[in-house]
């Protein structure tokens, strides 16, 4: 005796759906370029997408547009002393005739840089990908799961686009603490550049460290392990043929022995055998 | 708001003594009150007056800058002696990108006499303070006489008319645990200066 159940790719697409809801994930890392410390805290979910089920041979659960979307709050921290030069002020020497003393030159005083600053930026992310999911059974104990297992597939993740809001969130921070010290107002712009130029030297860098860390993170997600089956359908391998009818009638089992899976006419189809 | 106190000196602040007679001075960098001498350090930098000075009011200015030296807790002064004559005057103060040095303080003796102390300033001793940030600093002579600065921030101002507001230092003269004058309002960037016209062991402290 065997048992067909298909599913339509409206109901594969609900399947997934539900899958999606529970795919997401939080990571965080931090490293240093030179006087700049980046931490990074990236967070994926994942939502959208169609199923397309490619008929066999193939047997290909095919996910168009899926949207992976997240955002990165990156954290800059860095020592403007570090950075910029000694600095004392005012620029200029003032001096002041006392009586009996004779002209005193008051001292200049030069500007402890600010304890280590740190400037937070969020980085939203969005792409649309296609992927391929190959089907297998798996005998899981008390059930019988219908798998997918992804096929590699290409993921790009291109931060350098936020380069200019980063600049420019740094800039206007420094800009801000460069302004309540005295007497160094010609010089602002020039620090602040100063600033800015020892960030381009790594900001590449820090973009390419924290893109590969997000596609490492989207890798960790089940759904894109191509070493991690993921459970699509579950079936129980008792199924209840005949409720029970009182303490002399007990249940009726019946056992699933066997699950196919394959694709034909666009449906899902998983033919059990009943031992 | 700025930390004032000529009793702990920062690196904002500068503390100037006039020598009068001719001799060898010797002088120490405390951190504790008075009465604490014993326990701090008995490093002393010497100061050699001679008796071929100017007239009184016509000296020479000698700077001493304060180098913090963190690993040995201590300032380093630059240059480490002084050769001076009659009526010159000293200045200390700090130069440092250290923002957590430690207030000071600046105690000279000859004689095994004490001469002159910033814990308590002399007879034409001077203290000089620039106001890095704003506000309105309400002070203490001896504390007792009130005094005020108010500080208005530069941020409005064009930097031309910013720099030459800063370039005046003004003088307040104290006479009698008297500042005068009680008022006066400057920008941030501009050094006050505190002139100790009569009196012995003057302090000049914020109301907290």
């Amino acid at each position: 005796m065997d048992a067909t159940i298909a599913v339509s790719e409206g109901g594969a697409n609900q399947l997934m759906q539900k899958l999606l809801a529970g795919e997401s994930i939080s990571k965080s890392d931090s490293a240093s370029w030179g006087p700049f410390t980046v931490g990074y805290n990236v967070n994926v979910a994942l939502s959208g997408g169609t199923i397309e089920l490619v008929d066999a041979p193939l047997n290909i659960v095919r996910l168009h547009n899926l949207n992976i979307a997240g955002n990165v709050g990156v954290f800059f921290t860095f020592d403007l002393g570090q950075i910029l030069p000694k600095i004392c002020i005012p620029p200029f020497q003032v001096c002041v005739d006392i009586p009996f003393i004779g002209t005193v030159c008051t001292p200049q005083v030069c500007i402890p840089w600010p304890p280590p600053i740190t400037i937070p930026i969020n980085l939203p992310f969005s792409v649309n990908v296609s992927a391929d999911f190959g089907l297998s059974v798996k005998d899981a104990g008390s059930n019988w799961e219908v798998d997918l297992l992804v096929f590699p597939f290409s993921l790009f993740i291109d931060l350098s686009p936020m380069a200019g809001a980063i600049i420019n969130q740094i800039e206007t921070t420094v800009d801000g603490i460069l302004n309540g010290i005295p007497l160094i107002g010609g010089l602002i712009a020039w620090l602040v550049n100063m600033v800015l130029g020892a960030l381009s030297g790594v900001l590449s860098a820090i973009l390419s460290t924290i893109s590969s860390f997000i596609h490492d993170v989207i890798l960790l997600l089940d759904l894109f392990s191509p070493t991690i089956p993921v459970p699509l359908l579950t079936f129980a391998k008792t199924q209840a043929m005949l409720p029970a009818g009182g303490p002399p009638d007990p249940e009726v089992d019946i056992t699933i022995a066997a699950l196919g899976a394959t694709i034909n006419d666009h449906e899902l189809v998983a033919t059990a055998d009943f031992a | 708001m700025d930390f004032l106190n000529s009793q702990q000196l920062t690196y904002q602040d500068g503390y100037l003594h006039v020598f009068r007679s001719p001799g060898i001075y010797e002088y120490r960098i405390l951190f504790l009150p008075p009465g604490y001498e014993n326990s701090e350090s008995d490093t002393r930098y010497t100061i050699n007056v001679g008796k071929d000075g100017s007239e009184a009011g016509k000296g020479s200015q000698h700077d001493v800058v304060l180098h913090w030296n963190a690993d040995q807790h201590a300032y380093l002064p630059d240059p480490e002696s002084v050769t001076a004559q009659v009526h010159d005057y000293v200045l200390w103060h700090v130069e440092t990108d250290t923002p957590a040095a430690p207030p000071y303080s600046i105690r000279g003796e000859s004689d095994a006499r004490t001469v002159f102390d910033s814990r308590g300033m002399g007879q034409h001793d001077v203290l000089t303070h620039m106001f890095l940030l704003p506000g309105e600093y309400h002070y203490r002579v001896n504390n007792k006489a009130e005094g005020v600065v108010l500080v208005a921030s530069h941020k409005n101002l064009p930097y031309e008319v910013h720099a030459e507001r800063a370039s005046k230092a003004p003088l307040v003269h104290i006479a009698g645990g008297i500042p005068n004058p009680e008022s006066i309002e400057i920008v941030t960037g501009q050094t006050i200066v505190w002139f100790v016209e009569k009196g012995e062991h003057v302090t000049v402290s914020l109301i907290k």
